[in-house]
């Protein structure tokens, strides 16, 4: 099964990539508002059970590849 | 009443001083001032006392009660340096409290109008490699190396002691050094008696860290996760940003006074700023621009949102000095004025008076204790065993991961036990670090002593004049008598040496606290020395091609602490040995066994030992052996002749010969690749 | 002869380093803000520094690569005129497409700094003092040195002599031992090592003297 995991700077936290995309940017497209800079990891596991896998994946993230002190992640069934 | 003094960590002794000076209760916003200033983190209420004894270590050219302590070598150079700790957040989050270590101790340094040219760290972790352990090894190492390289200031020195009494509590503190460009005087952050325009610059103001510097006045119990306070996440890339901008204010004469935005934020620059003034300050706190909706004034006064500072400058000058800013980026916004007519802070919010403050009641006249204090006697028995240093690769991989020459000012680095910098005279500025807990933890007394004296003697042997020092002063629980002795030995003792040997005390920083669980650190008074050399040709630790023969000096500590008055004679006359004869190499041994001590200087060069060590080398080595490799007989005749003259001995340890193996006679004992090997072992324990 | 542009943008930190190193070779060193255009035809030949462009945020020299000052840079490399990219300067010709290839995370993702032995894999007049087979010592120091680039290219670079410098022992897993190349025309170089901080006495290693670049008409735009 496959899985999505969005991970984003916690929100009220000092996002420096954001910030300096943003920055750069504004200047040449005059409709921007705001940047978010985060990760997207795709992860697959041998889990057919679809909770099994999803909690799986959750602990994933939450163990390692997030900073759940300062980031924040979704996780996301994606088709195969 | 009590849970708003538990809320802000204020104790019901204090509140009746507050009761005191203002004459009722706190209001509003005051419980968030008081409970700022006056945390131990902020008012230094349990140390000040007796750092004041640092006062008479001061001489000309150096100065003390700023930001940062100055020392003025002559020729229009003037250096800037400080240490200060991050360890309660670096032991929650390592990477970003160590980063963010990094960022707070340059501030120190371009707040006063100097560049930041060299970083230093002082490292102390539990000895056992256990998950947490490894997790906060690595993430310390590459927060100080993320955000130290990306800002473009080298680390160049560094110590990191493993030691079990920190497993659960490390220590990390972060030491900057700092030029003042020729001509450049000092920016202050004593205001002007005048009116001027308070001015923010730097970040916006988020939610980060508030009730921080409460936080970091206090032990850790069992539940950490409890303390998940809002860390704070700096960003080198803004910092440098915010180098270059305030250094060219300040090179443009645009502005009065800075002050760096650091534990307390905004409280704690806006009243530091106008206690020192002794001017009114009027601010107002809608104004200060914020990351986040809606924001609390409480939240803008104790953000600890990073890369801010707070400037004065006259209103003729806010055009000039937001012009530079913008080239960088970077905001420059009014947010008040000063009012020479009088002399209390003023806080509003659109419109409104949120309080009127007098600063000397948060900042002068914070509590300032006299701690008891009694020594404990030692029950630790001291075995003559090596201290168990760990292997130099431990230390490798944390300075292979900091750039050591950008700014190409880099002499000599992190590889070498004091690093040197060019100044634009040509002559070099060495820094090094001392602290070992496996002797503080012995005595404190004794372990204050080396913490000055090692470093002392790593700079002299370099040919090098100590001319300065900045401590960090890392101890347990103040409100325990043995803790607090701990802590008055080591002040005193630096000041004492620091009058004898003329090494001002000029800057440091107190961590207090370091307790855990009831168990606390060993006094742990890390020290770092700035001292001046007037070559770029400096011996290094390790032989060298010139290399021949290799003598061996032992400089006993109880003698040395015997013969105290006799300090300044026998270090002043040891260096110019070194500054006439030229040694190719001069090391102050670790401690380790001698095997282990003297293969790391065989790195170039073979060291062929006299038969008589076969027997030592598995014998720690002596506090404290100093290795010179001397070029003639005359320069061996004139270290013996030194050697007599001051009591200590000077023995022939071997000789130097193409190869890199420690060998005795033809025997070859120890090459060097195979201690290189040796390493990984160590590594590999630690995960990496 | 006209001045060599020294490029900077926003958290560039080698900047200074490199404007002295080029100043003590010899030549003129001028300013050229990154966030500014510029005219190429006032400039002998231009200079890109290392550090931390823009914070090395979203990738290594992505966001210099896209600012103002690097249209003009494209152009004057077009017209034949000499470049040199430095560490991050050479990230951002990448980004630029400049030069082919990228530069990405060292093996092991550790930042690394080090001296390294680099091998002159191929002879430029440009460079004069830069003998083929040459050893020189210079210092290295980034997080993101490893490069690399698809394997035809990388083919084509080794047969048209677009690898100039290679590592006698790749400290970051670079493709092909690769620590310099040159673009096609050989005008623009791009290298990893910093020699802007080996060339005096008291720096470990004076062999940054040895890259200092000698033009010919066809570089002078």
């Amino acid at each position: 099964m496959k899985f999505g995991v969005r991970i984003l700077p916690k929100k009220g936290f000092l996002d420096p990539q954001g910030r300096a995309v943003e920055a750069l940017l504004k200047e040449q497209h005059k409709t921007l508002n705001t940047v978010h800079v985060g990760k997207w990891i795709e992860v697959q596991v041998n889990e057919k059970d679809a909770v099994k896998a999803f909690k799986a994946v959750e602990q994933m993230a939450m163990e390692v590849l997030a900073n759940p002190m300062t980031e924040s992640f979704e996780v996301e069934k994606l088709e195969s | 009443m009590e849970a708003q003094l538990k809320k802000y960590r204020i104790s019901s002794a204090e509140l009746d001083l507050i009761r005191a000076q203002l004459g009722r209760d706190p209001e509003g916003v005051e419980w968030a001032l008081y409970s700022a200033l006056w945390s131990e983190h902020c008012s230094y209420k349990s140390s000040r006392r007796h750092l004041k004894k640092f006062a008479g270590t001061l001489k000309a050219g150096s100065q003390g009660g700023e930001n940062a302590g100055l020392i003025d070598l002559g020729k229009d150079e003037k250096v800037i340096f400080k240490m200060e700790s991050h360890n309660h957040p670096s032991f929650i989050e390592p990477f970003h409290g160590a980063a963010t270590g990094v960022g707070g101790i340059l501030r120190d340094i371009f707040t006063m109008g100097a560049r930041p040219i060299a970083l230093a760290d002082f490292l102390c972790f539990g000895d056992q490699p256990t998950d947490k352990m490894k997790s906060l090894y690595k993430g310390v190492v590459k927060g100080i190396s993320h955000y130290g390289n990306c800002v473009g200031v080298p680390t160049t020195q560094g110590i990191t002691n493993f030691h079990p009494a920190y497993q659960k509590n490390i220590l990390v503190n972060a030491m900057a050094v700092g030029l003042l460009e020729k001509g450049q005087p000092m920016i202050s952050s004593k205001p002007l008696k005048k009116k001027s325009l308070i001015v923010y610059v730097g970040s916006k103001t988020g939610r980060d860290g508030v009730h921080g510097a409460a936080m970091a006045s206090e032990s850790f119990g069992q539940d950490l996760t409890s303390k998940k306070p809002n860390i704070q996440i700096g960003d080198p890339y803004f910092e440098k940003l915010l180098i270059e901008a305030c250094l060219s204010v300040a090179k443009e004469n645009l502005i009065e006074c800075m002050q760096d935005m650091g534990a307390a934020g905004l409280t704690s620059s806006s009243f530091e700023m106008a206690a020192q003034g002794q001017i009114g300050f009027d601010i107002n706190l809608d104004l200060v621009p914020q990351r986040e909706a809606d924001m609390e004034p409480e939240e803008i006064l104790l953000s600890e949102s990073q890369e801010r500072m707070l400037l004065l400058c006259d209103e003729t000058n806010l055009t000039g000095v937001q012009k530079h800013f913008a080239k960088y980026g970077l905001e420059a916004v009014k947010i008040g004025d000063t009012d020479p007519s009088r002399t209390d802070v003023k806080l509003m919010w659109h419109g409104k008076i949120l309080t009127r403050m007098e600063p000397k009641h948060l900042v002068d006249n914070a509590p300032m204790y006299d701690r008891p204090y009694e020594r404990k006697a030692n029950a630790v028995q001291s075995e003559k065993k090596p201290a168990p240093w760990p292997h130099p690769a431990l230390r490798e991989w944390i300075y292979r991961q900091y750039d050591q020459r950008v700014g190409t000012r880099t002499v000599r680095t992190a590889s070498q036990s004091s690093a040197f910098m060019i100044l634009p005279s040509g002559r070099t500025l060495g820094v090094a670090l001392g602290c070992d807990p496996w002797l503080t933890n012995e005595d404190a007394r004794t372990g204050a002593f080396d913490a000055f004296m090692r470093p002392f003697l790593n700079l002299t042997i370099k040919g090098a004049t100590p001319k300065g020092l900045t401590d960090c002063m890392n101890f347990g629980n103040p409100e325990k008598p043995f803790v607090m002795a701990q802590f008055v030995d080591s002040v005193e003792t630096f000041t004492e040496l620091g009058k004898l040997l003329s090494v001002p005390v000029v800057s440091g920083n107190v961590s207090f606290y370091n307790e855990t669980e009831g168990e606390n650190i060993p006094p742990t008074p890390a020290v770092g020395i700035i001292g001046l050399a007037e070559t770029t040709s400096l011996p290094f630790d390790e032989l060298k091609s010139a290399s021949k023969q290799v003598y061996l000096v032992k400089m006993p500590l109880e003698k040395l602490i015997e013969q105290k008055e006799n300090l300044p004679e026998i270090t002043d006359s040891l260096r110019n040995w070194v500054t006439e004869n030229k040694p190719a190499s001069a090391k102050l041994l670790s401690r380790r066994t001698w095997r282990e001590s003297l293969i790391s200087l065989c790195s170039e060069r073979s060291l062929i030992l006299e038969k008589s060590w076969e027997k030592q080398l598995d014998f720690p080595t002596d506090l404290y052996s100093i290795v010179f490799s001397v070029k003639d007989e005359a320069s061996a005749n004139s270290l013996k002749a030194w050697g007599q003259k001051t009591g200590f001995a000077v023995e022939l340890l071997g000789t130097a010969a193409p190869g890199s193996q420690l060998r005795v006679q033809t025997q070859d004992i120890l090459a060097f690749k195979d201690w290189r090997s040796a390493g990984r072992k160590s590594l590999e324990a630690w995960g990496l | 002869m006209k001045p060599i542009g020294v490029l900077t943008f926003p958290g560039t930190n080698c900047d200074e380093d490199v404007f002295k190193w080029a100043g003590h070779l010899g030549n003129e060193p001028k300013w050229i803000s990154g966030q500014d255009h510029f005219e190429p035809k006032d400039y002998e030949a231009l200079l890109i520094p290392g550090g931390f462009s823009y914070g090395d945020y979203l990738r290594c020299g992505a966001l210099a690569a896209r600012s103002p000052a690097m249209e003009d840079v494209r152009r004057f490399a077009q017209a034949g005129g000499f470049v040199l990219g430095i560490c991050n300067g050479f990230q951002i010709l990448c980004e630029s497409g400049l030069l082919p290839g990228a530069l990405v995370r060292n093996e092991g993702g550790l930042f690394r700094d080090d001296f390294v032995q680099l091998r002159v894999t191929n002879y430029f007049k440009i460079f004069p003092h830069l003998s083929d087979d040459k050893i020189v010592r210079i210092p290295i120091a980034h997080g993101e040195g490893r490069y690399t680039v698809d394997p035809q290219e990388l083919k084509k670079l080794q047969d048209e002599g677009q690898v100039w410098l290679s590592y006698a022992d790749n400290p970051n897993g670079s493709l092909g031992d690769i620590a310099g190349i040159s673009n096609e025309n050989k005008n623009v170089f791009g290298l990893m090592p910093h020699p802007e901080r080996a060339y005096q006495p008291w720096m470990d290693s004076e062999d940054g003297r040895f890259f200092q670049w000698k033009l010919s008409s066809k570089n002078i735009v």
